[in-house]
């Protein structure tokens, strides 16, 4: 079952309706479990494909059912080893995986969960059958377990023991954050990566080089706006969704091109997986330096050593191939370079200084468009290999590659003051005193053109759902 | 606040909070008129400028400025040109030759040792839509004159579908034309208006009533370019055809239905007062079936439904035609077997495209080859394959 899709949602809301017949804890969660276990299984072209992401549920599900008596450390290992294992990353021998065919579709969610779960939420999974049913409920949970958000069990815990209002304005809500996902994944970010793979298609050394220079920049800039219309809108999608469920998923994009260096984008940028990294890895790992080496003078830089490691492995965790290897280098390494560039201009400027240069408008719209460009640069090794990478660099020449990305600074950095500029313009914009582009009205218009062109769209393309991109991690 | 843990039994099974409703989690009564109103109004405007759009990008041109109508029928004015374009289709120039017939070549010259074709029946035999080098008549006429190494040219006195139960009386017209056969090309729509003329339909006044917007909604740019898109799966076109189920719709039932039954009559009778006037002049009258799109693609073993006999039309028409000493073909399993079975109608308006034509082509050529007076170019086949 592909998510999204009218296929999904149907399915979906089918579902919720049943969810909501009955305000027993029983049957919601029954219900809950059906959907989850249908979901999952329809993945799976064989029963045996499941077994071994049941298996890795399991052994989840000892850690937290045994993690009381001890052993968190042994259950910890064998996770992750596990989901190593099973995701087949390459510095795993292959003689060791396993020669068929299996799911992994969310896995890497579902890991985050069980990780959550066997660190520090054991406490707070009840007991006993109900118990597993909860466990199998917030892991499997079908609204997210494609890609994420990743939610907290103890948020997860809400939908089981409060009744969420599911009023008016609640469906109302829910329904045009489904439309928008769907209008971003379905339209906005097809119609992108039509426009990117058109002009891979056309780029070549015998054009001119203003041609190559701006298919270049068009190449490599409409990624990072592709991907974020399509995981943002693949998460606005699910987010609608479950809330039919009276289940809140958190958040994971908060406008994150506004971001003004790459430390504070990621705190905007699939901000479900930042938490959870900044929770588990960042926060111990840095209380583990300051324990290790306790002089003040080098503190500040821990934190360096802190922001590449983590990021490293946010960027490592996204594949399985050198070229992410490669991608996790350069997230760990920008900001490990941001988080040092932020301690040096504060210990040269003085904090108020610093913190004065930062609120300068010029230098703000210039780090964000140096952010934009940064991020989109790491996504080179996102979305091409190492054999594109070496014939676009061919193809375009050293002073176009280098030009490029000049470019692409400029334009990044107006076109996203220009966008800043008009989003606080936006309140402003007012019918006796009642901001009109926010208004329900307004938005019902809105939502009303999203749906129309959606139905017409997926008439004239007649194609299946798009791809979502964060599905393969 | 209850805490109760999952498995407890002295609790009831119930979620902790039932919160009552709020104030704020239900619309002003206000609302309930307006948002629904605001949608309604949306989508209006929406489809207003989708037509608008639909027409500028969608064109379309049917109306044959050379046409004009006689008691006879629709005729087309001689050496006369006109612009005509499908929805789906490419801008086509129509060109009519000194007789008013969409040939290339001069009705009036006719060399000695010249083959000649007379086309007859409606649009679809016309090629309309279609420019006139890929009509099926100028695709077999090139052929022929290949393999025959003389020229074999068709004179196209196709018109319309209302036109058609008239069309003995152009026989005199088209025997004139000293004609080596006479080909007739006809498909369910011909057949189901073969009684409507187009004098009739002229008169018939304008009543207004339900079924004329939804006709009119059916004639929206915006919709047949939906259709055209729905339509590109075969797959749907024939969902909304069962599903539409009327008597038209009928012509795929084994026994056919009493109506069919009477319309395929109608066509035997035609056929036999063709047949009395070409008989004694010996020229071999041969009539090509041609099949609706839906019932092509109901012939593709994929798209098969139980209780379709794709056949049953093609052979009741088959044994009037014996009956009338007229030499029938089916070509449907050639549509059916065609390699890219989308190309080869128009899926919203239903007339056979380029590709389509090179199809019926190709049937009207192996067909006619088989004549008697098509013998020596049998011979040049035989000899350059």
């Amino acid at each position: 079952m592909t998510v999204p899709s009218f296929f999904f949602l149907a399915f979906a809301l089918g579902c919720a309706l049943a969810f909501n017949l009955s305000v027993a804890r029983w049957w919601r969660q029954g219900v809950l479990l059906f959907a989850n276990v249908y979901f999952l299984q329809s993945f799976a072209e064989d029963w045996r494909q499941l077994l071994p992401f049941a298996g890795f549920l399991a052994l989840g599900y000892a850690g937290v059912v045994l993690r009381p008596r001890g052993g968190s450390w042994f259950f910890l290992l064998a996770v992750l080893a596990v989901f190593v294992w099973l995701k087949r990353y390459l510095f795993v021998p292959p003689e060791l995986l396993l020669p068929q065919g299996y799911l992994t579709v969310g896995l890497s969610y579902v890991f985050f969960r069980v990780m959550h779960l066997v660190i520090d939420g054991w406490e707070t999974v009840p007991k006993g059958i109900a118990g597993l049913i909860s466990y199998v409920d917030y892991t499997l949970n079908f609204t997210s377990l494609v890609s994420g958000p990743i939610q907290r069990f103890e948020d997860y815990r809400r939908f089981e023991t409060k009744n969420l209002p599911l009023g008016e304005f609640v469906i109302g809500r829910a329904v045009e954050r489904i439309l928008i996902g769907f209008f971003k994944v379905y339209i906005l970010s097809a119609i992108l990566a039509s426009i990117q793979g058109a002009e891979i298609d056309t780029l070549s050394a015998s054009q001119p080089w203003t041609t190559r220079l701006v298919e270049g920049t068009v190449i490599a800039g409409i990624y990072p706006v592709y991907l974020y219309l399509n995981f943002s809108g693949y998460t606005d999608f699910v987010i609608g969704t479950a809330r039919f469920f009276r289940i809140e998923l958190p958040e994971n994009f908060d406008r994150p091109f506004s971001a003004g260096n790459i430390i504070s984008f990621w705190s905007k940028w699939h901000m479900s997986l930042t938490q959870w990294i900044k929770t588990y890895v960042f926060s111990p790992l840095l209380l583990t330096l300051f324990r290790r080496f306790p002089a003040p003078s080098i503190a500040p830089f821990l934190g360096v050593i802190a922001f590449f490691v983590t990021f490293f492995l946010v960027g490592f965790w996204h594949g399985q191939t050198s070229e992410f290897l490669f991608f996790g280098i350069l997230q760990g390494g920008g900001l490990a370079a941001n988080n040092l560039c932020q301690i040096t201009l504060a210990r040269k400027m003085g904090r108020s200084g610093y913190a004065k240069l930062t609120k300068n408008a010029i230098y703000a719209a210039l780090m964000r468009g140096l952010t934009f460009t940064w991020f989109t640069f790491t996504l080179l090794w996102f979305w091409s290999n190492w054999a594109q990478l070496h014939g676009f660099a061919s193809v375009l020449g050293a002073e176009t590659s280098l030009a490029l990305w000049l470019v692409l600074l400029v334009a990044a950095t107006a076109i996203l003051e220009a966008l800043e500029r008009l989003r606080l313009l936006t309140p402003a914009i007012s019918i006796a005193g009642e901001p009109v582009l926010t208004s329900r009205y307004t938005r019902t218009v809105l939502s009303t053109v999203m749906a129309v062109t959606i139905l017409v769209a997926a008439v004239i393309l007649s194609a299946p759902a798009p791809h979502i991109v964060y599905k393969t991690f | 606040m209850n805490t109760q843990r999952f498995g407890s039994k002295s609790s009831l099974p119930m979620a902790e909070v039932v919160p009552s409703p709020r104030s704020e989690d239900w619309l002003p009564k206000r609302d309930y008129i307006l948002l629904p109103l605001i949608v309604l109004a949306t989508i209006v405007l929406l489809l207003g400028c989708g037509e608008i759009l639909a027409r500028v990008f969608w064109a379309e041109h049917l109306d044959n400025a050379c046409a004009y109508q006689t008691p006879l029928g629709k005729r087309f004015r001689a050496n006369c040109s006109s612009p005509e374009k499908a929805v789906e289709g490419p801008w086509t120039t129509s060109v009519d030759n000194e007789c008013g017939y969409r040939t290339t070549e001069s009705c009036v010259v006719r060399g000695p040792d010249q083959l000649r074709v007379v086309v007859l029946g409606s649009s679809a035999a016309r090629g309309a839509l279609v420019a006139y080098e890929h009509t099926f008549a100028a695709r077999a006429s090139a052929a022929l004159t290949g393999a025959c190494r003389r020229i074999v040219d068709f004179q196209n006195l196709g018109t319309e579908a209302a036109d058609l139960d008239r069309n003995d009386l152009r026989i005199s017209e088209a025997l004139a034309l000293k004609p080596t056969a006479i080909v007739i090309v006809i498909g369910p729509y011909d057949i189901e208006h073969l009684k409507e003329t187009t004098q009739g339909a002229a008169t018939a006044g304008f009543q207004f009533n339900l079924h004329d917007l939804d006709a009119q909604l059916r004639k929206s740019r915006l919709f047949l370019v939906g259709q055209h898109y729905l339509y590109r799966d075969p797959a749907v076109q024939i969902a909304a055809f069962l599903r539409n189920g009327d008597e038209s719709s009928r012509y795929l039932q084994n026994p056919l239905p009493e109506t069919w039954r009477k319309q395929v009559d109608d066509v035997g009778a035609l056929l036999g007062r063709i047949t009395a006037q070409t008989a004694p002049a010996n020229v071999p009258v041969l009539l090509f079936y041609l099949p609706t799109r839906t019932q092509a693609a109901l012939a593709i073993s994929k798209y098969a439904r139980p209780g379709i006999d794709t056949a049953a039309l093609g052979e009741a028409l088959r044994a009037t035609a014996t009956q009338n000493g007229v030499a029938f073909v089916d070509t449907t399993p050639d549509f059916a077997g065609a390699r890219d079975f989308g190309s080869l109608f128009y899926q919203a308006d239903g007339h056979p495209t380029a590709e389509g034509h090179a199809v019926i082509a190709e049937r009207v050529e192996s067909t006619l080859l088989k004549l008697p007076a098509f013998g020596q170019c049998r011979a040049f086949v035989g000899a350059r394959q």
